[in-house]
């Protein structure tokens, strides 16, 4: 089976942030040694290209979208396909050279981690990188290059424009009528879809608090509309908390009005934040057994969530069962009207330093994963799952009979792989469940600028010590899935509730304008209910 | 103390003369922002980006869209000028000068107590009684090649270099005519615009036929065909898996397989229809076939296509299905069930170029195409934007002239003759609106003004030429650009659209009238979003 390409499209200024780590995780993820090829068939997500000076290309098969002043030093077109002009064309057939009236912004000045890339090991001492200071926009930390369809600016749109921020809804909404959108964005998509042989569908990562919760829908329904493939959504919500304000009103209804409609067009989303609550406000971050970070830095949380989205994702692009397509992944989970999917993340998977899987799994009281979705909390019961294991090797499996000892009077010594190992202990613990579990050997290789959030007891391998170890962390094994079950009714009802507090939109004042009417907003209430009304079963 | 301030003292106000002046000061502001663009002689702004995005444009709504508008007022005065671009194409400029113009007019006569009631009323009274003299001066035209080649380079002249602007203004008449079908107003999508980026703006053609920015997708398939059916179908001819069935439910990997061997024989029948009307149509002629089709083809049935010596293209543009129509004949098919030669279409020569990582695909020589491709070139991405907005305007202004039947002379006559006949009309106006047709009559002469001074002459001396001029000849003149003197817009062939300057006289003053009636701005319930 050849490949089955997917194209990603990131809306929005925090999917972009996360956007930006995944592609990095993927690029420290290709292997160059024709011995030891890669796990991953990364053609799935890039494509292969040609330059016009003849140079092959491998730029991720990616559409962007964010507002006019967030890029950085990034420019639409990117170097990649024709080096940007130094400086200032003088003649052209295009203007008298005694009649031009030049506008010039401020340069932007690149992060140190951009210099340091672009300049390469050879030349000279590198600057001094401190991403956490460092990181303003995403594309201070971005390793790959992109193709020059792949960066789409809108100008209508200041990025954090107190004025005329771009934070409703229907903003989005009528953004995607504009000629931008309607000709060239969609274009672009028809160009990507042109060269795909067996494209499998998309996966969209949208912000759902802002405007652009409704550019990415409008687009997720034109692709349905357009191409009729699964659409895999990520509505994402950033964990920063802000003061109580009107604004969180705001942000409540975008989503609510998000998952309205995406759970209208897409064939499965899941909603990914760091923050436990989501909304009103983000809430107390998620915690995790081995790792420190900053909720209140965008730059780490969207490495949680790219983590996760690259482990997901690791079931539709592996070379071993190419036909693994995402719609069996979508198939599998959106029964019965359950359009949503609650996201977990277990980083690292919790390996003790000299333990064999065996006796990890026997060991471990309490939930195996940690839920990244908002007002959500993954039960291990009676749910359809699918997860993806990676990087626990074949021999940390468990000791070879001669060395086994107590290993042999368990059950699962009787398994010989790791795939079959873990459907069984997810068989025992998890009560009326069925699980899709995909494994890969290779970990996930921890690279700058991933940050470095985890703690110091974590060995470079990934596993744990009860004391300091104190050592570089190389590369991880991790486990992340996506899980429809009855939890999901919670984070529904959670919405529904934030989102009746609005008892009129004239409060809300951009929503009225730009076209929102009561009923809509009654509509959209009662479709949450609808949706969670899906999770609930009543048999007992 | 305004009321607001009762009910909610964080707000933030202004009142009366107040509010005025800040109307009247972001009117002014905008203006002149723009004043340097006006005509053939204004100037280019390039906008470069901080990370070096560069842009060059000197169309007002360009312009407008790129600038970040803060104040409230001036984006209101953006937003209704960009509106009376996307109406008839032009004039975005000419509108926020003439508002800008009028605020500054009625502030003269305001700021000596006169109620800003009386002028608007005046304005209205001038508003009327111009429209009547802009009726008057329709000059009526045919629709034919010489009478919009005049009209095309007006246009295009005030937003390009002007040579350029003469190679561009010959093939977007010829575009327009080619769609144009019989009496019924042309729909300007079935011009398509495709750019490719390579040599210079000066090789921009037109096509008379359709170019599509991809290829065929198989190594076998010719580059090159003549006599060609061509089918254009919205079928899908690749093989897709529903969300129908859980993966749960097979028990080994070759289970699956099987099943999708089967549904895959569904898409291969499809496939088949279509190479036997091939056979039928093709074989033992010298004629050959093409597809061209919106849904994908996955690579086995185009290797059974490029066997059958079929071009096929996949993914094609859905507006381009009803373009392919116009152009070569034949119908858009939704099945491939029960085809027959009527539903095809016909075209002399099918031809692939590559350029780059792209591939287009040319398909010309066709009966009587009714849709045709505008081929933008040029070195670069800005080069090809500024053409491209271009040549969108030019195309509306054609159509515009092809609508009204008529044009009315440009270069300023417009607003001069107009302004003439409202001086000697204010003398029948009785009261107070005399002045606010006083301040219309001279707010209207800024357009020939800014003409003047960037063309680089003085715009004083200029206006008093052209008004002398003007009486001696009793007729309408306007400025000649290089000379500085008056020339007669007909002599020159100098000509703008009906539609637009009316469009801009009832805009113009309604929103003027409207700012001038405001007497209170407030600002409530912002400082609470911010956060």
């Amino acid at each position: 089976m050849p490949t089955r390409e997917v194209l990603t499209l990131q809306f929005g200024h925090y999917s972009n942030f996360i956007g930006t780590h995944w592609w990095n995780i993927q690029e420290s993820s290709f292997s160059y040694e024709p011995k030891q090829p890669s796990e991953i068939n990364h053609d799935v997500l890039y494509r292969e290209g040609e330059t016009p000076r003849k140079e092959t290309t491998f730029t991720p098969r990616l559409l962007l979208v964010d507002l006019k002043g967030s890029v950085g030093h990034l420019t639409e077109q990117g170097n990649l396909y024709k080096a940007v002009e130094k400086s200032l064309p003088l003649h052209s057939d295009l203007w008298d050279s005694e009649n031009i009236q030049v506008t010039t912004e401020p340069v932007v000045n690149k992060a140190p981690f951009i210099q340091n890339l672009e300049k390469g090991p050879a030349d000279g001492e590198d600057a001094v990188v401190n991403f956490e200071d460092d990181v303003t926009v995403w594309a201070d930390y971005l390793v790959p290059r992109f193709h020059p369809r792949t960066v789409n600016i809108v100008r209508e749109y200041e990025h954090q424009s107190l004025d005329q921020p771009f934070n409703v809804f229907h903003y989005g909404h009528h953004l995607w009528k504009t000629e931008q959108f309607q000709e060239e964005f969609s274009n672009k998509i028809r160009a990507y879809a042109e060269e795909c042989d067996f494209m499998q569908g998309f996966q969209v990562i949208l912000d759902s608090t802002n405007g652009f919760s409704g550019l990415g829908s409008s687009c997720i329904q034109h692709l349905q509309d357009e191409y009729g493939k699964s659409i895999l959504a990520f509505p994402v919500i950033d964990g920063k908390n802000f003061n109580k304000s009107l604004n969180d009103l705001f942000k409540v209804l975008n989503t609510a009005l998000c998952y309205q409609s995406i759970g209208e067009h897409c064939s499965l989303f899941s909603p990914l934040c760091v923050g436990q609550n989501g909304w009103p406000q983000a809430g107390a971050c998620r915690q995790f057994n081995h790792l420190t970070y900053n909720s209140e830095l965008d730059y780490h949380t969207s490495s949680l969530l790219a983590t996760a989205l690259d482990t997901i994702s690791l079931r539709y692009r592996q070379k071993e069962f190419s036909t693994s397509a995402l719609s069996d992944l979508c198939a599998d989970l959106n029964k019965l009207g359950r359009r949503a999917a609650a996201t977990s993340l277990s980083l690292p998977f919790p390996m003790t330093a000299g333990q064999d899987l065996i006796d990890v799994l026997d060991d471990h009281e309490g939930p195996l994963w940690t839920s990244l979705t908002p007002s959500c909390d993954i039960s291990m019961d009676k749910s359809m799952q699918s997860l993806v294991l990676r990087g626990i090797h074949h021999e940390r499996l468990k000791r070879p009979p001669h060395e086994a000892k107590l290993q042999q009077r368990k059950a699962a010594y009787s398994c010989s792989s790791v795939h079959e190992m873990m459907t069984l202990y997810l068989a025992c613990s998890c009560h009326a469940t069925a699980t899709h579990l995909t494994n890969l050997k290779a970990p996930l290789t921890i690279k700058e600028p991933y940050p470095n959030i985890f703690n110091n007891n974590i060995h470079q391998n990934g596993d744990f010590s009860p004391w300091p170890v104190g050592e570089e962390v190389k590369s991880v094994p991790v486990l992340a899935g996506l899980h429809s079950g009855p939890s999901l009714s919670h984070m529904f009802d959670s919405l529904h509730s934030q989102a009746s507090r609005i008892k009129s939109i004239s409060k809300l004042r951009g929503f009225k304008d730009s076209g929102l009417e009561q009923d809509e907003l009654i509509e959209c209430l009662d479709q949450l209910l609808t949706y969670k009304e899906a999770y609930e079963d009543h048999y007992e | 103390m305004a009321a607001i301030s009762l009910l909610n003292p964080k707000a933030e106000f202004a009142r009366a003369a107040q509010a005025l002046a800040v109307n009247i000061s972001a009117a002014k502001g905008i203006q002149d922002v723009m004043r340097t663009n006006l005509g053939p002689k204004g100037t280019m702004k390039m906008l470069v980006s901080g990370a070096g995005d560069i842009k060059i444009t000197k169309d007002g709504n360009v312009l407008l869209h790129e600038m970040q508008i803060q104040h409230p007022t001036a984006s209101l005065i953006a937003r209704a000028s960009t509106a009376q671009d996307d109406m008839t194409g032009d004039g975005t400029t000419s509108t926020v000068l003439v508002i800008g113009e009028l605020m500054k007019q009625a502030d003269l006569y305001i700021s000596e107590g006169l109620h800003p009631r009386m002028l608007t009323e005046g304005f209205e009274l001038a508003r009327a009684k111009t429209i009547e003299v802009l009726d008057s001066l329709k000059i009526p035209i045919e629709p034919t090649k010489e009478g919009l080649m005049d009209v095309a380079k007006t246009s295009l002249r005030t937003k390009i270099h002007p040579s350029l602007a003469d190679k561009l203004t010959e093939v977007c008449v010829d575009a327009v005519l080619a769609i144009r079908q019989d009496e019924q107003p042309a729909d300007l999508h079935m011009v398509e615009i495709m750019e490719m980026q390579h040599r210079t703006a000066a090789d921009t053609t037109l096509v008379r036929g359709i170019v599509m920015d991809h290829g065929s997708r198989h190594p076998d398939m010719p580059k090159r065909v003549e006599n060609a059916y061509i089918l254009t179908c919205n079928v899908s001819l690749e093989y897709e898996k529903s969300e129908v069935n859980s993966g749960f439910f097979y028990k080994t990997a070759e289970e699956r397989e099987k099943l999708l061997a089967a549904e895959r024989e569904f898409i291969e029948n499809r496939v088949k229809k279509i190479i036997a009307l091939k056979k039928k149509l093709c074989d033992g002629t010298d004629k050959s076939f093409v597809i061209i089709n919106q849904k994908g083809i996955d690579p086995p049935s185009l290797d059974m296509l490029a066997k059958e010596n079929i071009v096929a293209l996949r993914r094609a543009k859905r507006r381009n299905m009803e373009r392919l129509g116009l152009a070569c004949g034949g119908s858009a098919m939704n099945s491939v069930d029960d085809l027959v030669e009527e539903n095809l279409g016909w075209a002399g020569l099918v031809y692939e170029h590559v350029l780059g990582e792209t591939k287009y695909t040319f398909v010309e020589d066709c009966k009587k195409p009714t849709s045709v491709t505008i081929l933008l070139k040029g070195p670069n991405k800005y080069t090809i934007t500024q053409l491209k907005d271009a040549v969108r305007d030019g195309l509306r202004a054609i159509n515009n002239a092809i609508n009204d039947r008529a044009v009315v002379p440009g270069a300023g006559a417009v607003e001069l003759a107009a302004s003439r006949a409202l001086h000697a009309y204010k003398e029948q106006v009785k009261g107070k609106q005399r002045l606010g047709v006083q301040a219309y009559a001279e707010a209207l002469l800024v357009i020939p003004k800014t003409l003047a001074v960037n063309s680089g002459f003085d715009s004083q001396d200029s206006i008093v030429k052209l008004l002398e001029e003007s009486t001696a000849l009793g007729e309408a003149v306007g400025l000649d650009v290089t000379t500085g003197e008056a020339l007669k817009p007909a002599d020159a062939g100098i000509y703008d659209n009906y539609v637009v300057k009316k469009q801009i006289i009832n805009s113009c003053t309604v929103i003027a009238s409207n700012l001038l009636l405001v007497d209170e701005i407030m600002r409530a319930g912002m400082s609470s979003l911010k956060g």
